[in-house]
C-alpha cells in the first residue's frame, strides 16, 4: 500500500464535466482565431454579453492570454516577453502583457498559427493598473479604436454610499460604451439579444456562486488548481453563453453530488489554505505538492470571486449574494436595467480593490472556506498582486491565522522564480503546523 | 536514550549527541558543497568521538538544515523552523521567539509556553546573506572575524551601508575605504545594516520581551549589541548558538 493510501480519508474521483468544460473552451479558442473568417470584429474585451448584440463582434481578452502562454509553453513566454522588451517595455510590466504583446509583435498564436489582429480594444479596467493600459500598446499597433473605462476604487473602510456613486459611474459608462460601438460597428445593439445573453450571464454567475459556495463543505469536493481550470469560462473567457450555462449548471449538479456523497478533490485531505492573487501559472504543480501534506486550497478570494459577490448571512455563513435574478428591485426589462445588473454583480465582486477590502475579504473566505491557514504569494513585480499584500498578512494574522509568504516575479513570468526556495518556505510552514509529509 | 542531530547548514555541518537530555558531543565541519554527504558522516563521527560512544549506542538520528536529505545515515529529517524552535524552547523556557541568524538565511520564529510554533518569518530572496556576508567583508576590509566581531564603541558614527543587498553593501564599503574612512567604523556600519535588516524582519512577529538568538552569528556581539539596541531587547543567547538547530533535531529525535 502506498504511504498516502494508509492515510486516504474519503472517496476521490475525477470530475465528470471536465469533457464538456474541455469544449467550451476549445470552442472560444477556435473562434477567436476564426473570427475574421466568419466576417466578426475582432473586439479585445470582455463584455460578451454587450458585443453579442451587435451580431458581428466576437470577444477575447489579453488576460487569460497571458497567463495560458505562461502555462503552456515556456519557450513562447520567454520569447514573447523577449520580444515585448524589445520593443521597450520594461521587465516589471506585466507578464501577461509582455507575453501578448510579444505574440503580437511576432505574429505568432499561442494556438500555433497567426496572432488573430483586433480591430477593437475594449480593455477591462481595473485597480490593478495593468489592466487599464493593457488596450493602448494594441491601438497603437493595429490603429484601432480604443474605448477607456474607468477602474473606481477608494481606499479604507466599505462605504455603502460610495458604493452606489461608484455603481452609477460604472453603469453611465456602460451606457457610453454601447453608444460608441454602436458608432464604430455602424450597428444598432440588438437590445433583445442583449437581453439573452445578459440574463443567460446572469444564471451563470448564479450557478458559479453555488458552485463556490459548495467547495465550503469538508471535505473539498473541488481544488484550485482544478478549479482554475472552469474560473474563466463564462467570466473572463467569452464563450458561447448558452453552452456555458449548461457547463455551470451540469457542474453546479455534480458539485452537489460530490457534497452529498463526501467525495472529495484530495482524498488525504486534512488541512486547508486560502490564498490570493494568481497563481504561478508556471508552476501549477506547487498545488499537488501541497496535496502530499494532505493539503488542499478550496479557494481564494481571486478564484472564488467568480461567483461573487460574497456577504455574511444571518445563518452565519459566507455565500453570494442573491442574485439579481432573484430580487425585486432588479426588473430587467430595459437596456439600463440590464447595465444595471450587470454591474451590480461585476463591479464589486472581486478584483484588486483597496487594501482594506482586499484584505477583509480575504479572512472572510479564511473563514467561509473553513480554512487552517493562508499563503500568501508577494509578487515582486506584479503591481495589482503586490498592492495590500502587507495588509493582508497583517489581517490574516491578526485574525489568528499561521500566515505564510513566498515570492515570485509575477504571474505571467517565471523570471526570478525561486522553485527550490518557495518549496523550502512551504516544508518549513506545513512542519510548523505539525504536518508531515504523506508520501515522497 | 542516546540521539543525534545532524544540521546540514550551507557553510558548516553541525552535529549534536543527547544522552539522557544532556549534551555529551558537539563537532562541527565545513560542508565542503558537493562533499556535504562526506561532511555530515564526519560531523557525527566526531561528534561520537568526542561523547566516548560508537554508532551502535545510538538510538536514532534526525538531519535538520538546508540539505538535511543529505544525511543519509538519518532516521528522520526535521525542517529547520521546527528544530530551531525545539532547542529555543528547551534552552530557555521562559524564552517566546527566536532569532537564527544563520550563513545565508535569518528566521524569526514565534511560540507559545509548550514550544508549538505559532508563526515564523524568513528572509526574502534579496538581503540574502548573514553571516557569508560577514566573512566577505572581512575579506575586503582585511579583517578577521574575531576583529570584525567587536562591536567597538557602540555610537553611531554617521557611516552606513546598504541594508537591503550584500553585494550592495560591499560595493558601499569598498567605496568607503577608497575614501579612507577607518576600517573599524565600516565594520561597525556593516553590523549596523544587518541588524536594521533583522529588525524589520523582526517587526513582522511583534515579538516579545524574552526573545533568544541562535545561530552562527549569534557569537558576533557587534551584530547583536547592534540588534539589541535597535529592538530595546537583551537577549538570551546560548554558549554554543551554531549547535542549536542540530540540538533541536537532537531533542525531536529524543522525543
Amino acid at each position: 500500500m502506498s504511504p498516502s493510501a494508509r492515510h486516504q480519508r474519503w472517496e476521490t474521483r475525477p470530475l465528470e464535466v471536465w469533457a464538456k468544460a474541455k469544449s467550451v473552451r476549445n470552442k472560444y479558442d477556435q473562434s477567436r482565431i476564426k473570427a475574421a473568417e466568419e466576417k466578426k470584429l475582432l473586439v479585445d474585451g470582455r463584455d460578451v454579453q454587450i458585443f453579442s448584440g451587435y451580431g458581428n463582434l466576437q470577444g477575447v481578452m489579453t488576460n487569460p492570454l497571458g497567463a495560458m502562454t505562461a502555462w503552456s509553453s515556456d519557450q513562447l513566454s520567454r520569447q514573447s516577453r523577449s520580444e515585448s522588451e524589445c520593443h521597450g517595455f520594461g521587465r516589471d510590466i506585466c507578464g501577461y502583457h509582455r507575453e501578448v504583446y510579444g505574440c503580437m509583435y511576432l505574429n505568432k498564436d499561442m494556438l500555433g498559427g497567426t496572432f488573430p489582429k483586433r480591430d477593437i480594444s475594449i480593455p477591462v479596467p481595473a485597480a490593478c493598473d495593468q489592466h487599464s493600459k493593457r488596450g493602448q500598446p494594441m491601438a497603437d499597433f493595429y490603429n484601432i479604436p480604443r474605448f477607456q473605462g474607468e477602474a473606481p476604487v477608494y481606499y479604507g473602510i466599505n462605504d455603502p454610499k460610495r458604493n452606489e456613486v461608484m455603481k452609477k459611474h460604472k453603469e453611465g459608462e456602460i451606457l457610453d460604451q454601447i453608444e460608441w460601438l454602436e458608432k464604430i460597428t455602424k450597428r444598432k445593439l440588438d437590445d433583445e439579444k442583449f437581453r439573452d445573453m445578459m440574463v443567460s450571464n446572469l444564471r451563470v454567475k448564479k450557478y458559479m456562486g453555488e458552485v463556490c459556495a459548495l467547495n465550503q463543505a469538508v471535505p473539498a469536493p473541488l481544488d484550485q488548481k482544478s478549479f482554475f481550470s472552469f474560473y474563466t469560462l463564462g467570466y473572463i473567457v467569452g464563450a458561447d453563453l448558452s453552452e456555458t450555462e449548461d457547463l455551470w449548471r451540469e457542474f453546479r449538479d455534480e458539485m452537489k453530488w460530490r457534497v452529498d456523497n463526501k467525495i472529495a478533490a484530495v482524498a488525504t485531505e486534512r488541512f486547508r489554505w486560502t490564498e490570493n492573487e494568481p497563481p504561478p501559472w508556471y508552476f501549477l504543480k506547487w498545488y499537488r505538492y501541497m496535496e502530499t501534506y494532505g493539503a488542499v486550497c478550496p479557494g481564494s478570494p481571486y478564484s472564488l470571486g467568480s461567483g461573487g459577490p460574497y456577504e455574511w448571512k444571518k445563518d452565519g455563513t459566507y455565500g453570494p449574494r442573491m442574485s439579481p435574478l432573484d430580487r425585486d428591485d432588479f426588473p430587467l426589462k430595459t437596456r439600463e436595467d440590464l447595465v444595471r445588473a450587470y454591474v451590480e454583480v461585476f463591479a464589486l465582486g472581486w478584483g484588486h480593490g483597496d487594501d482594506f477590502r482586499k484584505s477583509n475579504n480575504l479572512v472572510d473566505v479564511a473563514k467561509g472556506w473553513k480554512c487552517d491557514a493562508v499563503i500568501l504569494p508577494f509578487a515582486r513585480a506584479g503591481v495589482g498582486c503586490a498592492y495590500g499584500y502587507k495588509e493582508s498578512y497583517i489581517h490574516a494574522t491578526d485574525a489568528g491565522y499561521p500566515t505564510l509568504f513566498w515570492e515570485y516575479s509575477q504571474p505571467g513570468d517565471r523570471t526570478d522564480f525561486d522553485e527550490n526556495d518557495m518549496l523550502e518556505r512551504l516544508d518549513n510552514f506545513m512542519e510548523a503546523q505539525g504536518l508531515r509529509r504523506l508520501e515522497d | 536514550m542516546i540521539t543525534i542531530g545532524i544540521d546540514m547548514g550551507i557553510e558548516n555541518v553541525k552535529a549534536v549527541v543527547l544522552k539522557d537530555g544532556k549534551v555529551v558531543g558537539m563537532a562541527l565541519v565545513a560542508s565542503g558543497g558537493a562533499e556535504r554527504s562526506q561532511s555530515a558522516e564526519q560531523a557525527w563521527q566526531e561528534a561520537l568521538k568526542q561523547a566516548k560512544l560508537t554508532q551502535s549506542d545510538v538510538d536514532k538520528v534526525v538531519s535538520t538544515g538546508q540539505w538535511r536529505w543529505d544525511a543519509g545515515f538519518a532516521d528522520e529529517d526535521v525542517a529547520e523552523t521546527v528544530a530551531e524552535a525545539k532547542a529555543a524552547h528547551w534552552l530557555f523556557p521562559q524564552a517566546r521567539s527566536v532569532i537564527d541568524i544563520g550563513a545565508d538565511k535569518a528566521r524569526a520564529i514565534k511560540f507559545d509556553a509548550d514550544g508549538k510554533i505559532i508563526q515564523f518569518y524568513r528572509n526574502q530572496k534579496c538581503s540574502l546573506g548573514f553571516g557569508l556576508l560577514i566573512e566577505s567583508m572581512a575579506r575586503t576590509l582585511g579583517m578577521t572575524i574575531e576583529e570584525i566581531s567587536h562591536p567597538g564603541t557602540g555610537k553611531q558614527n554617521g557611516i552606513s551601508l546598504n541594508d537591503r543587498c550584500g553585494p550592495f553593501a560591499e560595493l558601499d564599503a569598498v567605496l568607503l575605504l577608497h575614501d579612507n574612512v577607518p576600517r573599524e567604523s565600516i565594520a561597525q556600519a556593516l553590523s549596523e545594516a544587518i541588524a536594521t535588516r533583522l529588525n524589520s524582519l523582526v517587526n513582522e512577529m511583534g515579538l516579545d520581551k524574552e526573545v533568544a538568538v541562535i545561530g552562527g552569528v549569534a557569537q558576533n556581539a557587534a551584530v547583536v549589541n547592534a540588534l539589541s539596541k535597535l529592538m530595546g531587547v537583551k537577549f538570551l543567547i546560548p554558549e554554543q548558538p551554531q549547535f542549536a538547530g542540530a540540538l533541536g533535531a537532537a531533542l525531536i529525535a529524543a522525543s
